[in-house]
């Protein structure tokens, strides 16, 4: 029997061994807290690439007369179609801000094998993610960079 | 005490379960994550804006659909282009986008 006639607080094994599992707890809550922590940072991370990647998809899929951000492929006017993944760069002349809450997109760029060209569309500072896609921009097989921040 | 004794096993076996939770987690993040950047590969091969991607993408192509693995989690989406070869990944262009 652990108690003895000066209780339970003052039998010498039982505070050794209720200080152990004290401690214990504490390491446990401690590593519990930073996973969190990190769990957070990688929702927060997953949701910022995934809605840049919408938009980069959008971008490069369809055609947006009122914001290219939302669509500047190509028109095949004989065909009355959108070609996708087929984009003009004179269509990033009207690049718009998205309305969506803290989320923004910082800028978006090209590189082709003879031309390159970033357009800044907000200028502030966050946690920003760039989200690369293949397209052909002018004819030209390359990459668009879109760069979205939170 | 050994109620207290019982008590504090419970609660760290509380702790371990949500910390394999945890983990569990971050891994579904990190392969959902994952198996959009390799469709969004694919498709740009598939739409013929590029000839070949030679970067590193860890993911399986299986009857007509991408995965990705990391440890026990599985993420995948159905994908429209042919898609041949497990280890080097092969798209065929639509004839479509010639």
């Amino acid at each position: 029997m652990i108690i003895t006639n000066r209780g339970i607080i003052f039998s010498m094994d039982a505070l050794v061994a209720f200080v152990i599992v004290m401690f214990m707890l504490l390491v446990f809550t401690i590593n519990l807290g930073n996973e969190t922590n990190n769990l957070t940072q990688n929702v927060g991370h997953f949701f910022l690439e995934e809605k840049v990647m919408m938009v980069a998809d959008s971008l490069i899929k369809n055609y947006n007369e009122e914001n290219s951000l939302l669509g500047a492929c190509v028109i095949d006017l004989d065909k009355k179609r959108v070609k996708s993944n087929e984009i003009n760069s004179l269509n990033f002349s009207n690049l718009k801000q998205l309305n969506q809450d803290e989320f923004f997109i910082k800028s978006i760029s090209y590189k082709t094998q003879t031309r390159s060209k970033k357009y800044l569309i907000e200028d502030r500072g966050g946690e920003c993610l760039v989200v690369k896609r293949l397209a052909l921009i002018n004819g030209e097989k390359g990459l668009i960079f879109v760069e979205g921040c939170i | 005490m050994l109620i207290l004794l019982t008590s504090l096993g419970l609660l760290l076996n509380v702790f371990v379960e949500q910390e394999k939770n945890f983990e569990q987690m971050k891994n579904s993040l990190v392969a959902k994550g994952d198996v959009l950047m390799c469709m969004s590969v694919i498709d740009g091969l598939y739409a013929n804006s590029a000839d070949a991607y030679t970067g590193e993408i860890d993911c399986f192509v299986k009857d007509g659909r991408v995965e990705f693995y990391l440890d026990d989690i599985t993420k995948s989406m159905s994908v429209i282009p042919k898609i041949t070869k497990e280890h080097f990944l092969e798209v065929k262009t639509s004839d479509h986008y010639k």
